[in-house]
C-alpha cells in the first residue's frame, strides 16, 4: 500500500489525482493518511529549506502498518541534500533508495515551464516512488522515472512507465507481498 | 571454523577481513572472515562475503578471489575521474550489436570500474539513438546499479544522491558546471544532431523492434519532423564507426538498411506489378463473365444451368497449361515464368510414369460435376438432388470389399 502524509496544505483535489495517479501507475491501493509537522530539526542552514535526509530519519510519523508499506510525504518547503561530486543539483524528492518512505516536495510546480501542481506532483511522487521499489532512472522521456529535471519530464504530463520499469516494480511489489 | 581478524590477508594480500569490496555483477560486499568449508569430502577454505544490498552470503574458495574480479572499493579520486569521463561528450555508440554485446560482456564480467563506466556510457550513447533491446536494457540498468551502489560506498553517500550525480553528468541541468566548465543542458535530442528523443527504426537492426509499452501515437509527437533527418544523422554516425577493418555485419546491417530505404519499396512495386498483370493477362484468356463476376453479384448465368449436360472446367487447372505451352517468351508475366519452369520440371519428373498419372487425370473429371452440381440444385433442385443420393450408396460398395479382406485375414 501507498500511503500518502501531507507535510503542507494541499488541496483535497490535488490530493485525489496524486493518489489516483499513483494507483494507476503501480497498479496498488494508494490512501491518503493525514498530515503530519515538518521536523524544525531538519533544517537546513539557510533555514529555509529541509534536508530531505534528514528529515525523513527524523519525522514523527507512525503511518506505516505493514513491512512494505511505502509512505510518501508531500510538503510544500524546499529541500536539499548532500552535495555529490558533480555539486549541487535541483532537488524536488527524496527516496530512501530500496526502503520505505520518500519525500516530494512541490515547491517551484505551477510556474514558467514547470507542470501544473497536480500533475507535477503525481509525476514526482510516482518517481520517488519507483525509487522505493530500487528503480533507477530511465532513459525513456516518456517514463516516469526519467530524470526529473530533464526537458523531457516535463514534456510528457503522463505518469507512466516504460515497459522495462514496469515489470521491474512488478517484480519488486509481488516480491514484497509475498 | 572461521578464523576472523583483520590481520589476515586474502588474495594479493590488499584484501582484509571488514573491508569493503566490489564483487563483479553483484554489488557491494563486506567480507565477514575466512571458513573451511567440506565440500565433495575435500577442505576448501573459503571468504565469506556478505552482500550490503540484501545480506547475502557469497562464499569464493579463498584461492580464486583475484581471479574472479574480487577488488576493493574504488577510491574518490578514481570516482572524480569517472565523473570527469561522464561529463565528457561521448563518443559514438557501437552500432554492431555482435561486437557491443562481446564487448560490454567482458567488461562486465571483468569487474572494473572503468568497464562498468563504459558500458554504461556507451548504452546510454545507444539509447539516445534508439531504444535498447530488452537484454541492453537489463545490462543498462544493472551497470547503473553498480556504478551507483560504488559511488555511495566510495563517497558515503545515500543511494539516491549518487545516482543523481551521475545523472547530473549524463543529463545534465541548467546551469551544471564540472570543474568550472559549463555542461551543455540536456535535451530530448542527442547533443549535436536533430533527433529528438529516439531516431525511427530502421531496416537492418534486427533487435529494432522492442516494444517500451507505450502506444505507436505517442511516437509521433515525439519524433515530429526529424524523421527522414534522423536517419540522415544515424547514417552519418554509423558510417563515422564504420571503418575498413569493421566486421562484416556493420556492412551487411548497412547494405540491408540502404537497400530497405531506397530499393525495396520500388522492386516490390515492379513484382507487384508484374504480378498483376500476369493475372489480368491469364483472366482476359478466360471465356466467360462468371469469373470476373464481383463477389455477391447476382449476374445471370445461362452457362450454369446446363452444367448436369456439360461439366465445366475448373478455373485453377485451365491457366497453368495454358502458360506451359505458352512458354516464358510469349508472356512478360513473371508468374507465367515461373509456373512454366514449374510444370516442366514436374513434367520431366513425372514423364516415366505417364501411365499412371492418365487413371489420375481420369479421376480429376469426374470432380468438376460434382462441382456443378451444387449451382444447378438453384435451378433444378429435384434433378440435381437424383445424383447427389446415388453418390453415397458408391462408399458402402467400396467398403464392404475391405471388410470381407479385413475377415480374411483374421481367418
Amino acid at each position: 500500500m501507498i500511503r500518502l502524509v501531507t507535510l503542507g496544505e494541499f488541496p483535497s483535489d490535488v490530493l485525489e489525482h496524486v493518489a489516483r495517479r499513483l494507483h494507476a501507475a503501480y497498479g496498488m491501493g494508494c490512501e491518503i493518511e493525514g498530515d503530519a509537522e515538518l521536523p524544525d530539526s531538519a533544517l537546513a542552514d539557510d533555514q529555509e529549506s529541509y534536508q530531505a535526509p534528514k528529515l525523513l530519519e527524523e519525522i514523527d510519523d507512525d503511518t506505516q502498518l505493514y513491512a512494505d508499506d511505502k509512505i510518501v510525504y508531500l510538503t510544500t518547503a524546499p529541500l536539499t541534500a548532500p552535495e555529490g561530486p558533480m555539486g549541487k543539483g535541483p532537488m524536488m524528492g527524496f527516496p530512501q533508495f530500496g526502503g520505505g518512505r520518500a519525500v516530494v516536495t512541490s515547491h517551484g510546480l505551477g510556474g514558467k515551464g514547470e507542470l501544473p501542481l497536480d500533475i507535477g506532483l503525481a509525476k514526482r511522487a510516482a518517481h520517488h516512488v519507483g525509487h522505493l521499489w530500487d528503480l533507477h532512472h530511465c532513459y525513456d522521456p516518456r517514463c516516469a522515472m526519467h530524470p526529473e529535471w530533464s526537458p523531457g519530464f516535463t514534456q510528457y504530463p503522463e505518469v507512466a512507465l516504460c515497459l522495462f520499469d514496469r515489470e521491474k516494480s512488478e517484480r519488486k511489489i509481488k516480491l514484497g507481498q509475498t | 571454523m572461521a578464523n576472523k581478524g583483520s590481520e589476515i590477508q586474502i588474495g594479493d594480500g590488499s584484501l582484509h577481513i571488514g573491508d569493503r569490496v566490489v564483487y563483479p555483477n553483484q554489488g557491494i560486499c563486506r567480507i565477514t572472515g575466512v571458513e573451511v568449508k567440506q565440500i565433495a569430502g575435500r577442505d576448501w577454505e573459503v571468504v565469506t562475503l556478505s552482500r550490503e544490498e540484501d545480506g547475502a552470503t557469497v562464499m569464493v574458495p579463498r584461492a580464486k578471489v583475484m581471479g574472479i574480479g574480487l577488488r576493493k572499493v574504488a577510491s574518490v579520486a578514481a570516482i572524480d575521474d569517472m565523473f570527469d569521463q561522464l561529463a565528457a561528450p561521448g563518443d559514438d555508440p557501437q552500432l554492431d550489436w555482435k561486437v557491443r554485446h562481446r564487448e560490454n560482456a567482458d567488461r562486465m564480467t571483468g569487474g572494473g570500474l572503468q568497464g562498468t563506466l563504459d558500458v554504461l556510457k556507451g548504452l546510454h550513447a545507444l539509447s539516445r539513438v534508439r531504444p535498447l533491446p530488452q537484454k541492453e536494457r537489463e545490462l543498462y540498468d544493472s551497470a547503473r546499479h553498480l556504478l551507483v551502489g560504488e559511488i555511495a560506498a566510495a563517497m558515503n553517500l545515500p543511494l539516491h544522491v549518487a545516482e543523481d550525480n551521475l545523472d547530473y553528468a549524463l543529463w545534465p541541468p541548467p546551469g551544471m558546471k564540472r570543474k568550472g566548465r559549463p555542461l551543455q543542458p540536456a535535451t530530448l535530442a542527442p547533443p549535436g544532431s536533430s533527433v529528438v528523443a529516439r531516431a525511427p527504426a530502421r531496416a537492418g537492426d534486427d533487435d529494432l523492434d522492442d516494444d517500451l509499452g507505450f502506444e505507436e501515437g505517442d511516437e509521433a509527437d515525439v519524433e515530429g519532423d526529424g524523421g527522414s533527418k534522423a536517419a540522415r544523422a544515424a547514417d552519418q554516425e554509423e558510417s563515422e564507426v564504420a571503418d575498413p577493418t569493421d566486421t562484416k555485419d556493420l556492412v551487411r546491417q548497412r547494405s540491408m538498411r540502404v537497400t530497405a530505404e531506397e530499393e525495396e519499396p520500388e522492386a516490390l512495386d515492379e513484382l507487384a506489378a508484374d504480378a498483376l498483370a500476369a493475372t489480368h493477362e491469364d483472366e482476359a484468356e478466360e471465356p466467360g463473365p462468371k469469373v470476373r463476376a464481383a463477389p455477391g453479384t447476382t449476374l445471370p448465368q445461362p452457362a450454369r444451368r446446363g452444367a448436369g449436360t456439360t461439366p465445366p472446367k475448373a478455373p485453377p487447372a485451365v491457366p497453368a497449361p495454358r502458360a506451359a505451352e505458352a512458354g516464358p517468351e510469349s508472356g512478360t508475366g513473371l508468374a507465367r515464368t515461373i509456373a512454366a519452369k514449374a510444370l516442366d520440371a514436374a513434367a520431366n519428373v513425372l514423364a516415366p510414369a505417364k501411365a499412371a498419372s492418365r487413371p489420375a487425370a481420369a479421376k480429376s473429371k469426374p470432380a468438376a460435376p460434382k462441382k456443378a452440381a451444387k449451382p444447378a440444385a438453384k435451378a433444378k433442385p429435384a434433378a440435381a438432388r437424383k445424383p447427389a443420393a446415388k453418390k453415397p450408396a458408391v462408399k458402402p460398395a467400396a467398403k464392404k470389399p475391405a471388410k470381407k479382406s479385413a475377415g480374411k485375414a483374421k481367418r
